[in-house]
């Protein structure tokens, strides 16, 4: 065993220093093109049976930082980002706007900003060299440290380092989403788009409100590295149920936990979505505890059944 | 000719037996058809036997369909009339427009049926057990058909409201988990720093 390890020790140390630029390095030149670029993408999202496309603008108008995303099929849906505000416009819902670093959708910005996260919770290592929209890309395992998250792989642009395409995997290596660009195009200026968008921001959207952490829940087991990062009570937005929330996350995957009263009719306890994303039940004394996220099953009903009340003294 | 008409139609509701050739005239003849309807309703009311709700214009807009099918729906008319010359009077049905109503609601619960056939059919050859199929759009996990153990047997309506309800309420917590994170995104990117 010892053996192996140092074998294993060896490899990595040989592999890194044949290799011009360490994984770690690669996360970090992509953070840092990713903030000082202007640059377009078009984007086509799969999930299993599902492919969704949209324009992507990034660039830097004066001292904003502004991000643009469209939806280029399906019903007509953008977001945007300007600095730490995000505003999401859907169909059928008032415009709101969220404090936020980064717009939740997948796009080149998945792994911005996340690499404390990821080497946390990843064993990360260089593949080949290969190609996405047309230009040269190097590859980027994610292996999941353990068996309660899923693994990924990254494929930087070679010249900027900016995140081309990105796949997850699930434990039997299903693919279970694709991120991958089409097109790409590095501008010296911002696109004229973001600079509109600037000076014509949304006045009057919706807020999103404040949130804590504090919860009368707690967990008597999680995977490694996850932890509370939000909690409130709230409705369901369609079926207006009342709920516990619990928000958790190992800074790359969130994992949202419910608690609410019992209903008669109750939908299976294990499910997974072509998206890969987990629904795990489970019921007890009267209160059903859900679990839903992009994490293997296994995991989300072992949360599933971890939660107790706290005691209060 | 019209009082004549009229005392045999009478006569035919008491019972006496109606020549064909007068039948065919009151298929045919809108004045006769209502005197026909008018006399089941004296009927109806001097026996109390009105129904909840009266439509009295249902019947027109009955006649206007079943005009598309005549060849099919007059001569079992037809027959109709003969059971009721053999002295079964009591509960007599306005000669085209009820058989029409039924008809109709009859085609209806077919098309029902059929859809829910397909539907099933759909569901079951396509998707595996246990999988949820989710639409997303616009980054919104929308309309979810989920698959419980779908047995083809399972067609009765109570089973598919609650597989519908089912969905709902998957899609409600799909839905909200979608838009919990984006509410509290700037959450997670604390929380990942502190790591």
């Amino acid at each position: 065993m010892r053996k192996y390890w140092l074998a294993l020790v060896l490899l990595t140390v040989t592999g890194s220093a044949l290799a011009e630029t360490t994984p770690i390095q690669w996360l970090e030149k992509m953070n840092a093109a990713y903030h000082q670029s202007n640059f377009s993408l078009s984007i086509i999202h799969l999930q299993r049976n599902h492919i969704q496309s949209f324009s992507f603008e990034h660039g830097i108008v004066g001292e904003d930082k502004v991000v643009y995303i469209n939806s280029l099929t399906g019903p007509v849906s953008h977001s945007y980002r300007i600095n730490n505000q995000v505003t999401y416009i859907d169909p059928e819902i008032k415009p709101y706007r969220v404090e936020s670093a980064t717009i939740v959708i997948a796009s080149p910005a998945f792994f911005v900003d996340k690499e404390a996260a990821v080497i946390a919770n990843y064993q990360l290592t260089l593949g080949g060299q290969g190609r996405v929209a047309g230009r040269a890309v190097q590859l980027l395992r994610l292996t999941a440290k353990d068996e309660h998250r899923f693994n990924y792989l990254l494929w930087l642009d070679v010249e900027t380092s900016l995140l081309l395409r990105y796949d997850s995997y699930d434990l039997n290596n299903n693919l279970i989403e694709q991120m991958q660009a089409i097109t790409f195009e590095l501008r010296d200026q911002p696109d004229e788009k973001l600079v509109k968008l600037v000076n014509s921001d949304l006045k009057n959207v919706v807020k999103a409100p404040q949130v804590s952490t504090s919860t009368r829940w707690q967990f008597n087991w999680l995977p490694s590295n996850f932890s509370v990062a939000a909690s409130d009570s709230h409705r369901l937005f369609t079926t207006t149920q009342p709920v516990d929330y619990i928000l958790l996350t190992d800074g790359v995957s969130e994992i949202s936990v419910y608690v609410a009263r019992a209903d008669d009719v109750a939908f299976p306890e294990r499910l997974i979505t072509p998206g890969g994303i987990a629904v795990a039940r489970h019921r007890e004394s009267g209160i059903d505890f859900t679990v839903v996220g992009k994490i293997p099953l296994e995991t989300a009903i072992k949360i599933s059944h971890s939660m107790v009340l706290k005691q209060t003294n | 000719m019209v009082c004549e008409n009229k005392q045999q139609i009478s006569e035919f509701i008491d019972g006496e037996a109606l020549s064909d050739e007068m039948l065919i005239e009151l298929a045919s003849n809108e004045q006769l058809k209502d005197d026909f309807e008018h006399y089941q309703l004296i009927g109806d009311i001097l026996r109390d036997e009105l129904p909840p709700a009266l439509n009295l214009s249902f019947a027109a807009k009955v006649a206007a369909v079943i005009e598309l099918e005549p060849t099919v729906l007059v001569p079992r008319t037809a027959k109709n009339t003969v059971v009721i010359s053999e002295k079964k009077p009591a509960k007599v049905i306005p000669l085209f427009s009820r058989l029409g109503q039924y008809g109709i609601a009859a085609s209806i619960a077919a098309a029902m049926v059929i859809g829910v056939q397909q539907l099933n059919i759909e569901d079951s050859a396509n998707k595996q057990p246990q999988v949820l199929q989710t639409y997303p759009m616009g980054g919104f996990i929308s309309p979810v058909s989920l698959q419980t153990n779908a047995s083809l047997e399972s067609k009765q309506r109570a089973e598919q409201k609650q597989r519908l309800q089912q969905r709902r309420q998957v899609n409600a917590y799909l839905q909200d988990h979608i838009l919990q994170q984006r509410l509290k995104s700037q959450m997670i990117s604390t929380t990942e720093q502190k790591q």
